[in-house]
């Protein structure tokens, strides 16, 4: 099926996404092409300014606004503890436990090789950098899947020689779920059964 | 296992398909005892099997492509299972393009959250031939289906290893080409041996329930003994009565591993491994793949068959699901009295066939007619004779206007 060059252009964006195939991206663009055009000005500029205005924290690697991020700059948390995580989706879902009052580390991936991500891909020098100052403990809190498994026993080879405690989430998760999935309650259970490693 | 349910054999109370394969959408209510599907080649006989063995394993057997069970035209399918005797009232497999296949229970269910041990089968299929004369990544299939029934979590350690070896040979691969971080290749080499030495002790103790069962099973067909034998791929294999214990698999890989980081590099190939085991079968003292007339292969992959429910009925403490796809057309008249002898009345049964009149006599089982054709399925009568036998009118006659079901020659 052909469209007019712009459409066509519209729809191949929208495609692009994750999760949306090309009947989904056609239905989302005529979607959009028969709104009033404000909303979807709107829309175009909610995706710009998240784009400028969004940047890693130059702490945690979180994603950002401000830098430092919020979490880091908060004045009540406890700095002797990071928490490291995958994705900034794990660090909100960390944060509707209302169980865990440190601070948070975002790799923004996991290693794996079939992927070509690799250690120097990860912000893992960043974490390397943060332990001088005070940090008692570090929880590994990478997704249970094989990839976040290996992240992680990778991080326990680099961690432990510099003497900090390292604990990995318990598996109260459900193995194969990611992090982002996992409900509050299960979530709070792992977050209290770490297990030092 | 499952808490408060008294022992009895797993059964299918209705079955619902959904875009699966030919069937656009059907809904079957089997009987407790033997179901016979019967219709023409090609009528999708075999596709009603295929989906109760899909709910029970999440995959088929007879595709490794779940888009090619998906009815024309369709998006994806949906089987569904109501069950009696085991640890849910339900189980449901879904499969979209977009996100793959789900398997899923009840939230009451009181079952661990694992299908294979929620209904259990065993299928007897035309390809069991190869079991014994095939390759023997046939065979460690066997095993894993086998293991996967009877270990909780099996089926996902095997997934999660599998997975992990193949990133392992691309950081190998990598390795070829540039120098990396033995810390990085140790915390794979760890993963690894963790799964492996779970996926190890696992199949040791499988082996040891399964083999004097295939023994005892061979022993009935009349030919002597038989045994599946085993050389995991791993050259410090643990003696005694530590191979139960994952951890000491898991120390002899780690070694392994360490030892043959040069080797492996070499190739950029993991070498060593489960997904390397070596297994085949023995029967009278000699390997029967490469010595055994196909004669001897038939018996031994029946005997298998027969071992795989004795040891599901033994362990799970109630007896599996029954799946016979055509096979008494491929058995001597011995071989099918060792099939209807051996096992017991009580199992719920699908068997598939063109012909019900040309099935041998099944000792005390109460048997369910059922006629497919035309991507439909219709009940034609229950405790009756065969419709179609010569002679004897079958409720199929019995005045609706339903004609038999015309013969046609196999093949």
């Amino acid at each position: 099926m052909s469209f007019v060059p712009p459409i066509a252009r519209l729809i191949e964006e929208l495609n692009r996404l994750p999760g949306v195939g090309p009947k989904t991206a056609q239905r989302l663009a005529f979607f959009l092409l028969r709104q009033p055009r404000e909303e979807v000005y709107q829309l175009a500029d909610a995706i710009r300014e998240a784009r400028d205005r969004v940047a890693l924290c130059s702490v945690c690697c979180n994603l950002t606004d401000v830098d430092p991020c919020p979490i880091c700059a908060a004045a009540d948390r406890d700095r002797g503890v990071i928490c490291v995580v995958e994705d900034p989706r794990d660090v909100a879902a960390m944060e509707r436990t209302h169980q865990y009052r440190g601070l948070y580390h975002v790799l923004q991936g996991a290693i794996s090789p079939l992927d070509g991500v690799g250690p120097d891909d990860l912000h893992i020098g960043e974490l390397l950098r943060r332990l001088d100052g005070g940090v008692r403990e570090v929880i590994l809190a990478t997704n249970p899947d094989v990839e976040g498994e290996a992240t992680a026993l990778y991080l326990v080879k680099l961690l432990k020689p510099l003497g900090v405690k390292v604990s990995r989430l318990a598996h109260g998760l459900p193995v194969g779920t990611d992090l982002e999935y996992a409900d509050e309650l299960t979530l709070a259970r792992a977050l209290e059964g770490r297990r030092e490693v | 296992m499952a808490g408060g349910i008294a022992p009895g054999p797993v059964q299918v109370t209705r079955l619902y398909l959904s875009s699966f394969r030919n069937f656009a959408s059907l809904e079957l209510e089997p009987g407790p005892g033997l179901n016979v599907l019967y219709g023409p080649n090609g009528s999708g006989k075999t596709n009603i099997l295929e989906a109760i063995y899909f709910l029970s394993a999440g995959r088929s057997y007879r595709t490794a492509r779940e888009a090619e069970l998906v009815s024309w035209g369709a998006e994806g399918f949906t089987v569904r299972a109501d069950l009696r005797g085991t640890g849910s009232p339900w189980l449901k497999a879904c499969y979209q393009p977009q996100r793959g296949c789900t398997l899923s229970i009840p939230a009451s269910a009181t079952s661990a959250r694992n299908a294979a041990v929620i209904l259990p089968v065993v299928l007897f299929a035309p390809e069991d031939l190869e079991l014994a004369g095939g390759q023997p990544a046939l065979r460690r299939r066997f095993l894993d289906e086998l293991a996967g029934q009877l270990v909780p979590g099996y089926h996902k350690t095997l997934g999660r290893y599998g997975r992990v070896v193949m990133q392992r040979n691309e950081l190998l691969r990598e390795a070829q080409a540039r120098h990396l971080r033995g810390e990085l290749l140790e915390a794979w080499d760890e993963e690894m041996a963790q799964l492996a030495g779970r996926l190890w002790s696992a199949r040791h103790r499988v082996l040891a329930g399964f083999n004097p069962l295939l023994e005892k099973c061979y022993r009935e067909l009349g030919r002597g003994e038989a045994t599946l034998a085993w050389a995991p791929a791993l050259e410090e294999v643990p003696e005694g009565p530590v191979r139960g214990d994952p951890g000491a698999w898991e120390r002899s890989l780690r070694t392994e591993l360490a030892a043959r980081r040069r080797e492996e590099v070499r190739y950029g190939v993991t070498l060593a491994g489960p997904h390397r085991d070596s297994l085949w079968f023995t029967a009278t003292g000699k390997e029967v793949r490469q010595y055994g007339s196909r004669g001897e292969q038939r018996s031994v992959a029946l005997a298998a068959r027969l071992a795989q429910f004795l040891l599901l009925k033994e362990e799970l403490g109630f007896e599996p699901v029954l799946l016979l796809d055509d096979v008494f057309a491929e058995l001597d008249e011995e071989r099918q009295r060792a099939v209807t002898g051996g096992l017991p009345e009580s199992a719920q049964a699908f068997l598939t066939c063109v012909r019900p009149a040309a099935l041998p006599p099944w000792p005390g089982k109460r048997a369910r007619y059922l006629r497919v054709a035309g991507g439909e399925v219709v009940a034609e009568g229950e405790d009756s004779v065969p419709p179609g036998a010569t002679g004897a009118p079958g409720p199929a006659q019995g005045g609706e206007g339903k004609t038999p079901l015309p013969e046609r020659a196999g093949g």
